[in-house]
């Protein structure tokens, strides 16, 4: 019984995990070749839900089904993330991290503040049913979950693929790696840096599905508010650093999950942020980061 | 001066750079430099250290903007080119320092080379006869390399595309001793493989070795220009610029 919990526990940790990590490795992207930390990072995952509920409840004109609604979400989430690092990061971009950090918060505020005026602040859901947990091999979960692990770990398989087998990929590395030399090589790295703004805010959206999918109902602040869990998986991992980002996350997973099943479950959030703080005072190189 | 004549023009060179003047923010550093180079040539660019040797270079492959004069290679105006438009237009740099890219493996730092590369391939072969060091070192990260290795990973990304004009800055810096022979010998290699070279050196002595003509810049201007051998042979350029 007690194995059974335990076993259990590290599952939920598993789970949620596949949804920081999917949002983590997004946010080290676009870190790795911008050099500043995006704060308006959240509400991609933010729009990503309810983009994601909004086309499926046709409030757009026509319902979609919910897994064409999700990547239709992802794409415009995507190129919300283009708009706007173009309208607000690169005219700045060579004034160094800190404005460039200060003004994302101020961007944050702008889309969070744009999102509530229009939906206002109750609470929205995905069209999911609830499920019954089935139990595979003494884990009990439900197909949704399952889902969200196997959305996380393909998310995590494709980010590999990208930067290890595709010239995008070897450009995004070479940008992130030195971006001065990256132009002598003949790259245009505001383009790279445009289309990493793209995989970036779809991961982030891709994020705030999974986890409108595993904790509905959420409101405008849900992005906002998970981001520190976000940033604690990054940082944990090395900032810029794509499988540190991954690796980072399910430790987060894990421990937010064992902090509530066996300290307490009101401190959820408060575990992920005691290693935030942690990281800072152990490791603060972590915030330095590194290229991928 | 007597011994050396002033700046000659060369109208029908390959790269032709006339009065360059550029610098950094209120910075003047370049105050309207002339440079030519010709078809299948090795120039060298020399002179004391703040002479705005490295900064020409930049401003050559166009990462700093000109305040004035211009830059052509045979017909084409590269004036208002961006650095990363250099190489699809013929002409590759290979800066002096952080010329590779860390993170990446050495077949990395070649697939990033073979981006503007027509057949990168035979390339490839090309440059691992030229280098046979980096064809044991294909699957390593850059960050791994010893300085001669990062070196010749420079050079070849530089060279994958077959440009007809490199740029090297320093190539000989950081090197070993028994290592700047073989980098200006990598230079001459370079040359006989169709490819102009236009490079800055401290190391007068050793890159005159494979330098068909040489400027002195002191100061932001060029003070003159001539064959290697008259260079080699000028009291005046030996006092001043080659130690006694």
């Amino acid at each position: 019984m007690v194995f059974d919990n335990l076993l259990q526990t590290v599952v939920f940790g598993l789970i949620e995990g596949s949804v920081i990590a999917v949002g983590a490795v997004g946010l080290t992207l676009s870190y790795g070749v911008t050099r500043f930390i995006n704060f308006a990072y959240g509400e991609f995952l933010t729009y990503g839900a309810y983009l994601t509920v909004f086309l499926a409840a046709g409030v757009f004109g026509m319902s979609l089904p919910l897994p064409v609604a999700a990547v239709v979400a992802l794409v415009l989430v995507g190129l919300l993330g283009v708009a706007v690092s173009r309208v607000f990061f690169e005219p700045i971009s060579d004034r160094g991290a800190l404005p460039l950090l200060i003004t994302s918060i101020g961007v944050s505020f702008i889309l969070r503040n744009l999102l509530q005026g229009w939906v206002g602040v109750s609470a929205k859901q995905l069209p999911i049913p609830l499920l019954r947990r089935q139990e595979y091999f003494g884990i009990r979960l439900t197909h949704l979950e399952l889902g969200v692990v196997v959305a996380g770990v393909v998310t995590m398989l494709l980010i590999h693929l990208l930067l290890q087998r595709t010239m995008l990929g070897k450009r995004m590395r070479a940008t992130s790696g030195n971006r001065s030399l990256a132009e002598v090589a003949g790259i245009d790295t505001t383009d790279v840096i445009r289309q990493t703004w793209f995989i970036s805010a779809a991961a982030g959206a891709l994020s705030g599905v999974l986890y409108a999918v595993l904790f509905a109902p959420f409101r405008p602040g849900v992005g906002f508010e998970y981001l520190i869990v976000i940033f604690a998986a990054t940082l944990l991992g090395g900032i810029g650093r794509p499988y540190g980002a991954m690796l980072g996350a399910f430790f987060i997973g894990l421990a937010m999950n064992f902090g509530s099943t066996y300290l307490s479950a009101n401190y959820t959030r408060a575990y992920a942020f005691i290693i935030l703080v942690g990281v800072l005072l152990v490791r603060p190189e972590g915030i330095r980061g590194g290229e991928f | 001066m007597s011994d050396i004549a002033s700046i000659r023009r060369y109208d029908d060179a390959l790269f032709s750079a006339r009065d360059v003047e550029t610098g950094y923010g209120d910075l003047q550093v370049l105050y309207g430099v002339d440079i030519d180079v010709q078809d299948d040539e090795v120039v060298l660019v020399f002179g004391p250290n703040g002479a705005g040797k490295s900064t020409l270079m930049r401003a050559l492959f166009r990462q700093l903007p000109l305040w004035a004069g211009t830059i052509r290679m045979g017909q084409q105006d590269f004036s208002d080119l961006d650095s990363n438009e250099m190489v699809p237009n013929g002409v590759a740099y290979v800066p002096q320092t952080q010329n590779v890219f860390p993170n990446l493996t050495v077949a990395e730092n070649l697939d990033i080379g073979s981006i503007h590369a027509d057949r990168p391939a035979e390339r490839r072969q090309e440059l691992f006869e030229l280098f046979p060091r980096l064809a044991d070192r294909q699957g390593q990260d850059a960050a791994t390399l010893s300085g001669g290795e990062r070196q010749m990973l420079a050079m070849a990304r530089a060279l994958m595309p077959d440009p007809d004009l490199l740029l090297i800055d320093e190539p000989s810096a950081g090197l070993a001793p028994k290592l700047i022979e073989r980098a200006f010998e990598h230079v001459d290699s370079i040359r006989e493989s169709g490819t102009a070279v236009l490079m800055v050196e401290q190391n007068v002595k050793a890159a005159l070795e494979v330098t068909d003509r040489a400027y002195a810049l002191d100061m932001g201007e060029n003070k003159f220009e001539a064959d290697a051998d008259t260079i080699r042979d000028s009291e005046k350029v030996r006092d001043l610029y080659l130690g006694k």
